[in-house]
């Protein structure tokens, strides 16, 4: 749940968070850092609903989300959530590793 | 459970003004109304719930069964998905569902089990019915997969499937599709084409020119959700070229840029209200009056109806809403991006609301997602009792899972429950951890200090439950000591009321004593378990643990008792008919064997037939081994020996063994026919796996397999081997009070002396087996299985008119070839459902008419009557009347 995190500090690099978490977490496996690519223009206020993925428009026109999950369970979980968008899913890949 | 369904998830969406009929989608629904299963797959906001709506109220119009459930993620637990699907069908069938709902009950549930019985039950209706799963990505997971592909399988022809999902179900639709049982409405049947997105425009009253209508089709690519919006900011408009324009050529993710559109529209109230009640998936004024602490949520919600904007009604009344899922996310997304800090404040009132409404589920969903979770759990701890009685635990370990570890650690009723959940999986050590966690916790409350947990009937019960968890964990690890102890611990700690508990530890305490071989400590144990589910209202445990009962009176040489238990308990079954058909079934096996050992042939054969009716046309589920052994016992007694082998075999996969000792291995059985059938090396083979030896000790896990290795000896011709191992296996049986094990064992020695060619002394043997056990004539099939030589030592006795001399010619009787066996007497050997049909025989009815009154179809009563016509040797209805009256059926 991301309902009680603080947006106003926006923008805050969701890798580098991202990383500060996984490290602090310990006994997990370290969070792998993906970027979903969807069709069309995001707004920067999606970040709080994609468990503070960082928006990015691409200069194609496309949408990137990136930012690193906990596990792939995570992972699917947004996927759903662009599912149930109606957003048109071009691509995910793996930044890290 | 039933008690806490949700009404509205029943409700087919109303079809809203304005809407657009879709006459090619729906030609193809209609074109193939009666598939198997018919999938409409899409996007968010594709209409595909509008459509099935419009296609089935012309099926409704037309005296079809609609079952609908609008399914949500609650759902995804199977037995929570189960009821409601059966919830649904039994809404519209009358007479349907009650069985398999009382199935969803028990604990763990047995998916299979519950689908064959609502299986069976839907073979018996008539009339087309459409099951429709309307978001059934909610729920799609592997388990649940399982159980639609089974169900779809086995659906009888008039009965069909629908499912409404975002995403392709996980299952194989491949094969769907080559037997051609699936139609399929994907995405692109679904967008709207120019014309049609002009008549919905029109219809919203909307003017555009045709050019706009290309535009804005194009740019929301036929996406019924986008065109909705862009009507809702269109209407009433001057400027619609310009917004169309300024709209098509912007790039913004469309329901992004439509809803920023209509939301700027509003006024600041209406706005606020739209974003702060988004987090709610139902709403009511109500709810929505305490989550935002204003009072005129009424008019609110009635003006955004008015003017459509997102709510879709629930039910007729207009008193429960939701907002179109599509909507609700982008409304909690703009939420979390701009209020962050109410998110919280919202969930908490509105689980405050639902827990004064008696909503125990969604308010701890709503403090679960506000992060609320001490209150989660004091709102889980008193939903626990009723989620107990209702044996709802999956449920309650499905909230588990959504709290932290610390929230769990320090409430001992969760606790405890998150240590049942790991013994259910077989980790005994992480499950002793939760239960020393919950002690520990219970034990650090300062007294005079008020803890902080809910003090209900689960705390109070608490040290007595864990005890009775730790026993089973015991019995599990075969630790007889061990369980013994927490079995009595469990008894010392329960109250009188506390039944769960005493059943339990009694139960333990029996299955302890009856491990050992202490046949009379495990009845004495195991009547009191059975009085306390009794006392606990626990019907089909109560009936489930009669078999057990019987089991072990027949082991004490008391098949008579058994056979009270038996007639007992069928007479409380019939009380409650199709709700414990399975528990019904099993008590008719137990009553042929007793038929069987006591030489009624017949009456065995009747039973099985009953109990295989009991449980309907689509067979034996999973867990009815013991009707296998129990044909095969009646094959062999027939002489069927292939047979009886047979079925065994069929028996074996079928074995799971579970909390009892496996008094009669299949493998022993198997053995004892082998050996009747002359095939020694077979039965040696057996022997050897086995590890058996006539110098073993003798104990009563190893006794039935002792007792068949003593026969092969006798029949290989090495009686004297056999001779030392009987003295002891008797010794161990006479001490324990196992008269049913000392009557075959006398015998057996009676036939080893009889082997070494003693007759005189083999016959007094065989003398004193029958006279010092109280019922011999109960076990006439034990004597008759040993074939001519047992059957020449009776003779003898029999003419030889002492001691024994009458019961010996009482077993010849029993033996079909001396005597025709008596004519089956039981009352049971008409099924249930066949005296049903006959109380209805002896009526004015017509037949169609008694078909209509059971729910069954003409054919299905045809086949009932033929039934009952051979069980009663007629030929007519009137004829049947008079034998069910002459009979007492009546």
């Amino acid at each position: 749940m991301t309902a009680a995190t603080p947006s106003r500090n926006r923008p805050v690099d969701s890798i580098d968070r991202a990383v500060a978490t996984a490290v602090t977490s310990p006994g997990t496996a370290p969070a792998e850092v993906y970027r979903i690519r969807v069709a069309g223009r995001l707004d920067r206020r999606w970040s709080s609903w994609f468990d503070g993925f960082q928006v990015d428009a691409e200069e194609d026109g496309s949408t990137s989300l990136t930012g690193a999950v906990a596990d792939q369970a995570a992972l699917h979980g947004l996927l759903t959530r662009v599912r149930d968008l109606g957003l048109e899913l071009i691509c995910v890949t793996r930044e890290t590793g | 459970m039933v008690g806490s369904l949700i009404e509205t998830k029943f409700f087919v969406p109303a079809l809203r003004r304005g809407h657009v009929s879709r006459p090619e989608p729906l030609h193809l629904l209609e074109q193939a109304a009666d598939a198997r299963l018919t999938l409409v797959s899409a996007p968010a906001g594709f209409g595909k719930s509008t459509l099935l709506a419009e296609w089935l109220a012309g099926a409704a119009a037309a005296g079809r069964g609609v079952a609908w459930v609008s399914l949500d993620d609650q759902d995804r637990d199977p037995a929570a998905f189960l009821t409601y699907v059966v919830a649904a069908l039994q809404r519209v069938l009358a007479g349907v569902g009650a069985a398999a709902l009382e199935l969803l009950g028990s604990s763990p549930v047995r998916t299979e089990a519950v689908l064959t019985t609502l299986l069976n039950e839907l073979a018996s209706t008539s009339g087309e019915v459409w099951l429709v799963l309307d978001d059934y990505h909610l729920v799609d997971g592997p388990e649940i997969g399982e159980a639609m592909v089974f169900l779809i399988d086995h659906l009888p022809s008039h009965v069909h499937v629908v499912i409404g999902t975002r995403a392709d179900p996980g299952f194989p639709l491949s094969r769907f599709r080559a037997r051609g049982q699936l139609v399929e409405v994907r995405a692109a049947d679904l967008r709207f084409s120019e014309r049609e997105a002009a008549a919905y425009l029109a219809g919203s009253g909307v003017e555009l020119t045709p050019d706009d209508v290309t535009a804005l089709t194009a740019r929301t690519e036929g996406w019924i959700a986008a065109l909705q919006l862009a009507a809702v900011s269109l209407r009433g408009r001057e400027d619609a070229s310009d917004f169309v324009r300024r709209f098509a050529g912007d790039d913004r993710y469309v329901v992004d840029y439509l809803i920023e559109e209509v939301l700027a529209h509003q006024p600041e109230e209406v706005r606020d209200f739209l974003l702060r009640t988004s987090v709610l998936a139902r709403l009511s004024a109500s709810l929505c009056d305490a989550a935002l602490s204003r009072s005129d949520s009424d008019d609110l919600l009635a003006a955004l109806e008015r003017s459509n904007l997102f709510v879709v009604p629930l039910d007729d009344r207009r008193e429960w809403f939701r907002y179109h899922q599509l909507f609700a996310d982008v409304l909690r997304a703009r939420l979390l991006s701009e209020q962050p800090q109410e998110v919280p404040l919202l969930h908490d009132r509105a689980s405050r609301w639902f827990e004064q409404h008696d909503s125990p589920h969604e308010a701890i969903e709503h403090a679960v997602a506000g992060r609320s979770f001490d209150r989660a759990a004091r709102l889980m701890e008193d939903a626990a009792p009723s989620i107990r009685r209702d044996r709802q635990d999956a449920v309650l370990l499905g909230w588990l899972g959504r709290l932290p570890e610390r929230t769990v650690g320090n409430s001992p009723v969760l606790a405890v429950f998150a240590g049942y959940s790991r013994m259910l999986v077989g980790d005994f050590e992480g499950a002793e951890d939760r239960f020393v966690q919950a002690e520990r916790v219970l034990s650090s409350v300062v007294e005079g200090e008020k803890a902080p947990w809910r003090h209900g009937v689960e705390l109070r019960t608490l040290p007595a439950t864990i005890a009775v968890y730790r026993a089973s964990i015991a019995q599990a690890q075969g630790d007889v000591e061990r369980t013994v102890l927490h079995a009595r611990s469990a008894l010392r700690l329960a109250g009188p009321s506390d039944h769960q508990a005493r059943g339990g530890g009694a139960g333990f305490l029996g299955l302890a004593a009856w491990a050992r071989g202490d046949v009379a400590g495990a009845l004495e144990s195991f009547s009191e378990a059975v009085a306390s589910l009794h006392a606990g209202g626990n019907l089909v445990d109560e009936l489930t643990s009669t078999v057990i009962l019987a089991d072990l009176c027949v082991a004490a040489g008391r098949p008579r008792r058994a056979r009270r238990l038996y007639d007992e308990a069928l007479r409380v079954a019939e009380e409650h008919g199709a709700a414990v058909a399975r528990a019904t079934a099993d008590l008719h096996v137990g009553l042929s064997e007793l038929d069987l050992e006591a030489g009624n042939r017949d009456a065995a054969a009747g039973h099985l037939q009953v109990s295989s009716d009991a449980r309907g046309p689509l067979g034996m589920p999973e867990s009815h081994y013991r009707w296998f052994v129990a044909r095969a016992a009646l094959a062999r007694a027939e002489g069927a020996l292939s047979d009886a082998i047979g079925f065994l075999d069929r028996a074996e996969p079928l074995y799971h063994g579970g909390f009892f000792p496996d008094v009669r291995p299949i493998g022993a059985m198997r053995a004892r026919i082998w050996i009747a059938e002359g095939d020694l090396q077979a039965a040696a083979d057996w022997a050897r796996t086995r590890d058996l030896s006539p110098v073993d000790e003798a104990e009563y896990r190893r006794e039935f397999e002792h007792l068949t290795l003593a026969r092969l000896l006798l029949a290989s011709g090495t009686p004297g081997e056999a001779v030392g191992l009987l003295a002891r296996v008797r010794d161990d049986a006479e001490s324990a009070g196992r008269g049913g094990s000392l009557l075959e064992i006398r015998m057996l020695q009676a036939l080893a002396r009889r082997a070494e060619g003693d007759v005189p002394q083999a016959t007094a043997l065989l003398a004193e087996a029958l006279t010092s056990a109280p019922e011999a004539a109960g076990y006439a099939q034990l004597f008759l299985n040993e074939g001519a030589t047992m059957a020449d030592l009776l003779r003898r006795l029999a003419e030889g008119g002492g001691p024994g001399s009458q019961v010996a010619a009482q077993l010849r009787r029993a033996d079909g070839s001396v005597t025709p066996g008596a004519a089956p007497s039981h009352a049971g050997v008409l099924s249930e459902r066949e005296l049903q049909v006959l109380r209805l025989l002896d009526t004015e009815l017509s037949g169609p008419e008694i078909a209509r009154q059971l729910f069954v179809s003409q054919n299905t009563l045809r086949s009932h009557t033929k039934h009952i016509f051979t069980k009663l040797d007629v030929g007519s209805r009137r004829a049947a009347v008079v034998r069910g009256r002459e009979r007492g059926l009546l």
